[in-house]
């Protein structure tokens, strides 16, 4: 009998805890809650669910059915397995990536929707001082 | 680039979000087993900041911490030493000097 994957934590952020800008498309969580509660099963089994599907690998995902609320709109927490965390981090790495941005990539690409620009938040320049004639 | 950051978070903060963590965690998946611990929680909110607020990584600056829980100390009180106000660089050994620089 083969032992047990080892399962790593892993937390994808859908909103700043500074500023409140979203790193997801706002839709994002009530998608998942939608397609959770439609399969009988929870939140974070779907999200693995889409993510072995786009990286291909076989996987065996909890079915424990729960009710995710939409309101909890910070914090993805996932349990992904070694065999499936090796190439989300290899695409990250090849898309300049961390491994949260990568999974917020994949995740609204299935469902279709746009991840926002973060503005840019540099500091005007002061301007120049005018030199003397 | 290094840097040593010292949190000054009364404790009663920090176990409230790593219990609203974990109860999350409980409703949308598989309840977390061993729990969340406040070293984790800590180190991934740095994470965060460096990772999604900073962007570090597009620097290629990969994330790396390590996270030591020191004395608790009490925010309101003020130093016993010298009466500053403790949040303001008191560090170590009350001398209100920055720690060495790490080896």
């Amino acid at each position: 009998m083969t032992p047990p994957e080892e399962l790593h934590k892993v937390f994808v952020r859908t909103r700043s805890e500074s500023d409140g800008e979203w790193f997801v498309h706002q839709d994002l969580r009530e998608r998942l809650v939608d397609d959770a509660r439609e399969k009988s099963t929870n939140l974070t089994s779907v999200v693995v669910q889409i993510l072995a599907d786009h990286f291909n690998v076989p996987l065996t995902v909890s079915t424990r059915t729960t009710a995710p609320s939409g309101d909890y709109d910070k914090l993805i927490q996932l349990r992904i397995p070694s065999s499936l965390l090796t190439p989300i981090d290899f695409a990250a790495a090849q898309a300049h990536h961390t491994r949260a941005q990568e999974i917020r990539v994949v995740l609204c690409a299935h469902y279709g929707l746009t991840i926002p620009e973060r503005p840019k938040k540099t500091r005007n320049r002061r301007p120049r001082p005018r030199l003397a004639a | 680039m290094r840097a040593r950051i010292i949190l000054d978070v009364p404790d009663a903060y920090l176990a409230a979000r790593v219990a609203e963590i974990n109860d999350q965690h409980a409703v949308d998946g598989e309840p977390f087993e061993p729990p969340l611990d406040v070293r984790s929680y800590v180190l991934e909110r740095l994470r965060s900041v460096a990772e999604d607020e900073l962007g570090l990584a597009l620097y290629g600056w990969p994330f790396e911490a390590t996270v030591e829980i020191v004395e608790p100390r009490d925010l309101d009180e003020p130093c016993p030493v010298d009466g500053c106000p403790r949040f303001l660089g008191h560090v170590g050994d009350h001398t209100h000097q920055p720690p060495p620089p790490l080896s």
